[in-house]
C-alpha cells in the first residue's frame, strides 16, 4: 500500500513539473505548481507512515510546507490579478 | 553573554510589522533598523572572532529535534557585508522613492532580511527551505513594487522559478530525511553516505539552487525582475539575494555532500557558458539596466567556475568574487538608478556626455567596471588570479584561456559605456539640474559602494583568514 502512495506522489510531482512548463495560461500554471507541491508533501508522508516518531515530525515538517505553499499561491494570484487589471 | 542570533533573526519582522501598520513612519522606521542590524552583526562577528563558532538552540531544544543555528566566520562576515548594503540601499531608498505605493518597499525589507540572516545562519536543512522560501516571496514581492506591466509580469516569472526550485529543494529534504531521519546539518554532515539516494539529493538541492541564483539555463527569470525592478530592488536583488543562494550550495557541496560527483563539474561548466552569454548578451543590451542585469548572469558564471577546481584556492576565488560583486554590483545599480533620473531614459545612448552633470557618477562607474572586469588591485583581480593558477595547477588548459578570454569581454562593455559617459553631449539633449531630485545624495551613496568594492581589494589576505567553515 505504502508504495502506492509514493508511486502517486512522484506521478503528481512530475505531472506538476510538466504542467509548469508547456502551460502558457498563469492561472494553469499556478495550479500546476499546487500539484507538484501536493506530490512531494504525499510523497513526504507516505515514506515515513510507518515509523511513528519520525511520521510525527514529518507531519510538523508537512503543516510548515502548506503554510508556506498557501502564502506563496496568494502571492501568486495577487500578482496575476494585478496584471491583467493592469492590461484592460 | 546575550545570544545575538535570535535577535538577528527577530527583530527585522517586529521592525517589518510595525512599519506595516504605522505607514507613516515605516522609511525612519526601517532606516533605525537597518543601523541597528548592522550593529547586531558587527557584533556578532565579534563575538565569532572570539570564539570561532557558536551554536544556538531556539528555545533549548537540541537536535535532532529543535532547530539549529551556528555562527562561524565566514558567514557571519557575509552577514556583516549584507547588512551593510542593505543600508546603503535603504539610504537611496529613502530620498530615491517619492510615490505612495512604493513605500511599501521599507516595510518588505525587514522579511527580505530576515529571509537573509536564517539562509545565512541555519544549521537545518528544513528551515534553510523556510528561509528560502521567506527571501524570494519577499524578493517577489519587491521586484513587483515597480508596478509597471513589465515588471509585474517579471516578478509572476520570478515567482514561478523560485516556486518551482523550492519544489525541488523539499524533495531533496524528503529524501534526506527519510534516509538518515536528521535534518541537523552537523549530524548529517557526520553520517552521510555516497550512495544513490543521497546523490539524488544533491542533485535536486543543485537544480534548486541554481535556479534560484539563475545559473546559465536557468537564467531566464534574472534579467526582466532585476531590469524591470525599481532600482533600489534591483540593486538588493543582484547583491544579496543571489548570492545567498549560491553561498548555500557552496555550503553543501564543500561541507555536506564532499564526495566526487560528476554533476558538480558539470555545475562549473554551465558556469563557464554562462560567463559568456551574460557578457554577450550585455554587449547587445540596449537599454542601461538590462546590461547591469546581463552583467550579473555573467558574474554568476564566475561564481560557479569553482565547482570545476573544488579546491581550497578556487574556494578564495569565489568567495572574493562574491564579495567584490556584491559591492561593485549594488554601486552600479543604485548610479544606473541616477543616470536613467537625470538623462530621462532608460536607453544607453541617452547617457552620451552625462560627465558633464555628474562626474561622480562615471567615477562610480569606473570603480564598479575595474572591479567587475579584475584590474590589480581589486578583488576580482586576486580573486581571477586565484582561478588561474588552480587551473594551471590542475592542468586545466581550455579553462585558463577562457577564463582570459571572458575578462576581454567584460572589459569590452564596460569601457564602451565609461567612453559613452565621457563623450561630448549632444546639443539637442539635455539633462536634468541634479539638485532636483537628491541626486548628489543619491551618486554619493551609490560612490561609497563603488568605493568599497576597489578598497576591499587589500584586505584580501584578511578575507581568506576569514575563510574557514
Amino acid at each position: 500500500m505504502q508504495e502506492l502512495y509514493i508511486v502517486v506522489g512522484i506521478a503528481l510531482f512530475i505531472l506538476g513539473v510538466v504542467g509548469v512548463i508547456i502551460n502558457k495560461h498563469l492561472i494553469k500554471k499556478l495550479i500546476s505548481l499546487n500539484i507538484f507541491t501536493s506530490g512531494v508533501f504525499l510523497v513526504f508522508i507516505s515514506l515515513t507512515y510507518e515509523n511513528s516518531i519520525s511520521s510525527s515530525i514529518a507531519n510538523a515538517l508537512v503543516l510548515t510546507g502548506l503554510v508556506v505553499s498557501l502564502a506563496a499561491m496568494s502571492l501568486g494570484i495577487m500578482l496575476i490579478r494585478a496584471y491583467y487589471k493592469d492590461k484592460k | 553573554m546575550i545570544h545575538l542570533i535570535p535577535l538577528i533573526v527577530v527583530t527585522p519582522l517586529i521592525f517589518s510589522i510595525f512599519a506595516f501598520t504605522f505607514k507613516k513612519y515605516a522609511k525612519v522606521l526601517m532606516l533605525v533598523f537597518t543601523v541597528f542590524w548592522i550593529f547586531l552583526s558587527v557584533n556578532l562577528f565579534l563575538q565569532v572572532l572570539d570564539e570561532n563558532k557558536i551554536f544556538y538552540n531556539f528555545a533549548g531544544y537540541v537536535p535532532p529535534l529543535g532547530i539549529e543555528f551556528v555562527a562561524f566566520r565566514l558567514n557571519t562576515l557575509l552577514l556583516v557585508l549584507s547588512s551593510f548594503i542593505l543600508f546603503m540601499a535603504v539610504l537611496y531608498a529613502y530620498f530615491y522613492l517619492q510615490k505612495q505605493k512604493e513605500l511599501l518597499f521599507f516595510s518588505l525589507i525587514g522579511f527580505l532580511s530576515s529571509g537573509i540572516a536564517i539562509t545565512f545562519l541555519s544549521n537545518d536543512i528544513f528551515n534553510i527551505y523556510v528561509g528560502l522560501e521567506l527571501l524570494s516571496l519577499s524578493a517577489v514581492s519587491l521586484s513587483a513594487l515597480g508596478a509597471s506591466k513589465e515588471s509585474i509580469h517579471a516578478a509572476i516569472k520570478y515567482l514561478f522559478a523560485s516556486l518551482l526550485a523550492s519544489g525541488f529543494y523539499l524533495l531533496a529534504v524528503v529524501l534526506i530525511y527519510s534516509n538518515y531521519s536528521t535534518l541537523s546539518i552537523e549530524i548529517l554532515s557526520e553520517v552521510i553516505k555516497d550512495d544513490k539516494i543521497t546523490l539524488l539529493a544533491y542533485i535536486l538541492i543543485a537544480i534548486a539552487l541554481i535556479i534560484k541564483t539563475a545559473l546559465f539555463p536557468f537564467h531566464y527569470w534574472l534579467a526582466k525582475a532585476h531590469s524591470n525592478a525599481i532600482t533600489p530592488v534591483s540593486a538588493l536583488l543582484s547583491a544579496i539575494v543571489i548570492k545567498t543562494t549560491f553561498y548555500l550550495l557552496l555550503f553543501f557541496s564543500y561541507q555536506v555532500f564532499i564526495f566526487d560527483y560528476e554533476i558538480k563539474n558539470f555545475i562549473g561548466v554551465l558556469g563557464v557558458i554562462a560567463i559568456f552569454y551574460g557578457g554577450i548578451q550585455a554587449i547587445l543590451a540596449k537599454k542601461l539596466k538590462l546590461l547591469i542585469a546581463y552583467s550579473t548572469i555573467s558574474q554568476v558564471g564566475y561564481l560557479f567556475v569553482v565547482f570545476i577546481l573544488l579546491s581550497n584556492q578556487a574556494l578564495y576565488a569565489t568567495i572574493f568574487i562574491l564579495i567584490s560583486h556584491m559591492f561593485a554590483k549594488a554601486g552600479l545599480f543604485l548610479i544606473a538608478g541616477v543616470f536613467i533620473l537625470c538623462a530621462q531614459s532608460k536607453k544607453i545612448e541617452s547617457l552620451k556626455g552625462i560627465s558633464s552633470v555628474l562626474p561622480l557618477g562615471v567615477f562610480t562607474l569606473s570603480f564598479s567596471a575595474i572591479t567587475l572586469i579584475g584590474l590589480p588591485p581589486t578583488l576580482g583581480f586576486s580573486a581571477k588570479w586565484y582561478y588561474l593558477q588552480e587551473a594551471l595547477n590542475q592542468k586545466e588548459w581550455i579553462l585558463f584561456v577562457l577564463i582570459l578570454l571572458a575578462t576581454f569581454i567584460t572589459a569590452f562593455y564596460f569601457s564602451r559605456l565609461i567612453i559613452l559617459t565621457l563623450m561630448k553631449k549632444d546639443d539637442s539633449k539635455n539633462f536634468i539640474k541634479p539638485s532636483n531630485h537628491n541626486l548628489f545624495i543619491l551618486q554619493a551613496i551609490a560612490f561609497i559602494l563603488s568605493l568599497t568594492s576597489v578598497i576591499m581589494g587589500f584586505f584580501s589576505s584578511n578575507i581568506t583568514n576569514m575563510i574557514s567553515w
